[in-house]
């Protein structure tokens, strides 16, 4: 009996000690001072980022904070993206309006994040709590379909949609997402009607496109330029209205007729509440050059991103232009519509 | 032959001194991710990113190709030592690697291993060097009603996994199933069973899931019985290599797991794990001694071994031939040419045939290097079990607690990981085994969105499974791995019988 009693208190022991350490995080750090005259705290400043390492939003943040550790302007501290994955993005948003307002956190976001996720369901964060202080880049969407498609252009595309409702696939990375959305927007500008099937990623969804199983995808263009230039995948539209710089021979989606269907993915950085104005000046001056500087272009055009330089409230207006576009949408889609993205816009209001 | 040529000119692009010393430090930084229980290749590649810019495109390939394969190389010893697969693909290995350490045969579970996955390794390089450009278009094949089948599939041979009894596996791979649906639904975005918490919004995930289940159980069922029913032996020096029947043995399930292990490994997704018990069910069958598995059959260590590690170089191909990552380190690989300003698609063995072989020939490299470095590193690695098990079992929590939040930085990770553990530790007393639990929560998932996807895509009609060559091929093996089992099954029996009325007449 004692060895047992033993064993049962080592393991209670180690699931104290687990609790501790998940009150720790869990925790409402104290409130931060908004004193002037305040500086950086020595030591790392984290990038929180939503998704997992590797992907098109992961390598624009990586290429951003190299620019800002290159630049020496946040001497003293060293910049590093750490990724904080996994609820829609929800989980990183809430990380950062959670932590210490000094200015050692710092969320990169997709604008969705703040505008569309809330939009559609109960969220762990107040979206309008977060300090959002620049907009450093946008990125774009493509419809494409494979080289030896009978559609040729855009119109061929949406004419043979027009003719067979409910026939043509569309994939896409995942649900209740902002590409998804642009297809809603797409079909209800052009009057068509496609299946829209959601796949685990951008990758997956192409990969589905190369073997045929379905007929179109809509996903980030970076994913896709070696594909695009050798000819095994066709993009029939940029879902950008001027179309997109990277893919010059792609048409923009003014041009086919569809224009407005795509807000475009705006990044933006975020602090938490109450970081001091000194400490918030330093940082946004620091990666407000670092999004403006050649090198940071040079890096993100080939992956279809373009830099921004929209500061604080002009960032803010980004934010809230994008959730009127949403509401828009879903005001005229969801009365008659029955799509998932409806059933939950339906279910939150 | 042409490819002899530039094979050739990449080994000496490998072996300058700065190429070398990247493929050295890659596969050593690759075995301690894979040591370590919880640290996986995804993060420690994720930390290496920011100096891939100034590593150059091909510089950096060769780093963290070496890291990833180092990785699955040493991902076997804490499966074999401590019943701590680290990921899921070294699942399979612990079943009976860990068997073996209890019987004293830690030693040669681990050189096992480590020439296995050797062989296997060499095996897909030498298929990836010459059958790039054929192999290309293979995992094209494969959409929403292939991976349905392959998953369905995964699941059956799931039951034929686990010795005891059968209902005992299906209800932890239903279990498996429930659990696997938690959080965010892919196809519709909406979520489930999350009672409106916003940590189970995450869902739970593999890692954590994996380190709860098999490791936290195993310190805890250590610690309640005090060190006298879980007491391990280190081997002594004599004992560390196999003895020439366990290499003679091992020598059909390493061969045979290279080959699933390479095939299964070009498709992505499900397949590589797939490959890992469709290899230990394949000897199991096929050996003479099939009540040794599940006790401790160094077959059931050689087979899976092999065929992960022919997995983790098989995945190259399709990055390298289609430009498509299909698993995270293959993501951040892509994500290290992007950064490089090199953009891999169809024509990039082509476009950068320099980059290509160089790296290839660093791989061959790197893995004759990983056999060099884990021979000697066995007897090391074995003294572990040497460590006072009071030490030993708080150092296991404290690596696994840092291990699990490291991997995606939540602290949401370690309180799975920990009810896992002790959920783990009730299951496990009462006879259940943890392996097709897991294994179901990684293949339901699949196998739910590959059905919802293929359905919407047939627009509901089940005929799209009819006219699929791939699916009838899989079907059918499915079918006759089934009929094997009852015919075995049935012919145990008879014999049974005949040698109970033998000693009667």
């Amino acid at each position: 009996m004692r060895t047992r009693m033993h064993g049962w208190s080592t393991f209670g022991a180690l699931m104290v000690t687990g609790l501790v350490l998940a009150a720790c995080s869990g925790g409402q750090p104290p409130g931060g001072s908004d004193g002037s005259g305040a500086t950086l705290p020595a030591g790392p400043i984290e990038v929180t980022l939503p998704l997992p390492p590797g992907g098109p939003s992961d390598t624009v943040a990586r290429a951003l904070v190299d620019q800002v550790n290159q630049s020496g302007k946040l001497a003293g501290n060293t910049v590093q993206v750490v990724n904080r994955p996994g609820g829609n993005n929800t989980v990183a948003a809430a990380h950062v309006q959670n932590a210490r307002p000094d200015g050692t956190t710092i969320g990169f976001l997709p604008a969705s994040t703040l505008t569309l996720i809330p939009l559609l369901g109960e969220v762990p964060f107040d979206p309008a709590a977060l300090d959002v202080i620049l907009s450093p880049a946008t990125q774009g969407v493509t419809l494409v379909v494979r080289g030896d498609a009978k559609w040729k252009t855009m119109q061929e595309f949406l004419e043979d949609a027009r003719a067979n409702p409910g026939q043509l696939t569309i994939g896409n990375a995942g649900a209740a997402n902002q590409s998804m959305s642009s297809i809603y927007a797409l079909e209800q500008k052009a009057g068509v009607d496609l299946r829209e099937v959601a796949f685990e990623g951008g990758a997956a969804a192409v990969t589905a496109l190369l073997g045929g199983n379905v007929d179109s995808v809509l996903t980030g263009a970076s994913a896709i330029m070696g594909q695009m230039s050798s000819g095994e995948l066709r993009g029939l539209a940029s879902f950008l209205d001027e179309g997109d710089p990277a893919t010059p021979d792609v048409p923009g989606a003014k041009e086919v007729g569809i224009g407005g269907v795509f807000t475009g993915v705006n990044y933006i950085l975020a602090l938490p509440q109450g970081v001091p104005d000194d400490v918030r000046t330093t940082i946004i001056t620091a990666f407000t050059a670092a999004a403006a500087s050649k090198q940071f272009a040079d890096v993100i055009t080939p992956l279809a991103a373009q830099p921004a330089t929209l500061v604080g409230a002009a960032a803010r207006t980004l934010l809230d232009q994008e959730i009127i576009w949403y509401r828009n949408l879903f005001e005229s889609m969801c009365p008659t519509g029955d799509n998932e993205m409806c059933k939950q816009w339906n279910a939150n209001r | 032959m042409e490819s002899v040529g530039q094979l050739l000119e990449g080994f000496a692009a490998a072996l300058t001194p700065t190429n070398l010393l990247l493929a050295l430090i890659g596969v050593l930084i690759g075995t301690i991710t894979g040591v370590l229980p919880g640290v996986g290749p995804v993060g420690a590649i994720a930390i290496l990113l920011g100096i891939s810019p100034s590593l150059g495109p091909t510089g950096s390939v060769i780093l963290f190709a070496g890291v990833y394969y180092g990785s699955t190389y040493g991902g076997s010893t804490t499966s074999i030592l401590l019943n701590m697969p680290g990921e899921a693909n070294s699942i399979v290995t612990a079943i009976d690697g860990y068997e073996m350490t209890k019987r004293g045969r830690a030693g040669a579970a681990l050189s096992i291993a480590a020439i296995g996955s050797f062989v296997a390794g060499t095996i897909s390089i030498i298929a990836l060097s010459f059958a790039a450009p054929l192999l290309g278009d293979f995992a094209l094949q494969f959409g929403p009603p292939e991976y349905f089948a392959l998953a369905a599939g995964g699941l059956i041979l799931l039951t034929m996994l686990v010795p005891g009894r059968p209902w005992k596996s299906i209800v932890m791979i239903f279990l498996g199933l429930l659990l696997g649906t938690v959080g965010i639904d892919t196809m519709s975005g909406s979520q489930r069973f999350t009672f409106g918490s916003g940590d189970l919004v995450q869902g739970l995930g593999i890692v954590p899931l994996a380190m709860g289940l098999f490791g936290i159980s195993e310190v805890l069922a250590a610690a309640a019985s005090r060190g006298q029913r879980h007491r391990v032996r280190a081997p002594g020096l004599r004992e560390l290599l196999p003895t020439r029947s366990e290499a003679r043995r091992s020598v059909g399930p390493i061969a045979r797991g290279s080959v699933i292990g390479f095939g299964m490994g070009l498709i992505p997704g499900p397949a590589t794990l797939t490959s890992t018990f469709a290899s230990y069910v394949l000897e199991k069958r096929l050996s003479r001694r099939p009540e040794e598995f599940g006790k401790g059959a160094i077959e059931g260590v050689a087979g899976p071994e092999a065929a992960n590690n022919a997995a983790a170089g098989a995945a190259f191909l399709p990055l390298l031939s289609l430009g498509i990552p299909f698993t995270p380190v293959m993501a951040l690989v892509l994500s290290s040419l992007l950064l490089n300003g090199i953009i891999p698609g169809p024509d990039f063995i082509e476009d950068h045939g320099d980059i290509f072989w160089t790296v290839i020939a660093s791989m061959y490299i790197g893995n004759l290097v990983l056999l060099v470095l884990n021979l000697p590193l066995v007897g090391l690695f074995t003294r572990i079990l040497m460590i006072p098990q009071h030490y030993l079992l708080a150092v296991i929590i404290l690596f696994s607690l840092v291990g699990v939040y490291a991997d995606e930085n939540s602290m949401w990770d370690v309180l799975v990981m920990s009810v896992a553990g002790l959920v783990a530790f009730w299951l496990r007393r009462h006879g259940f085994s943890m392996a097709p639990l897991l294994l179901a929560v990684v293949l339901g998932t699949v196998m739910e969105n590959s059905f919802r996807q293929t359905m919407t895509i047939s627009g509901g009609s089940f005929a799209i499974f009819l006219d699929r060559p791939i699916i009838i091929l899989i079907t059918s093996s499915i079918v006759l791995g089934l009929g094997l089992r009852i015919w075995f099954a049935a012919r145990t029996r008879t014999i049974a019988r005949r040698a109970e009325r033998r000693p009667a007449s």
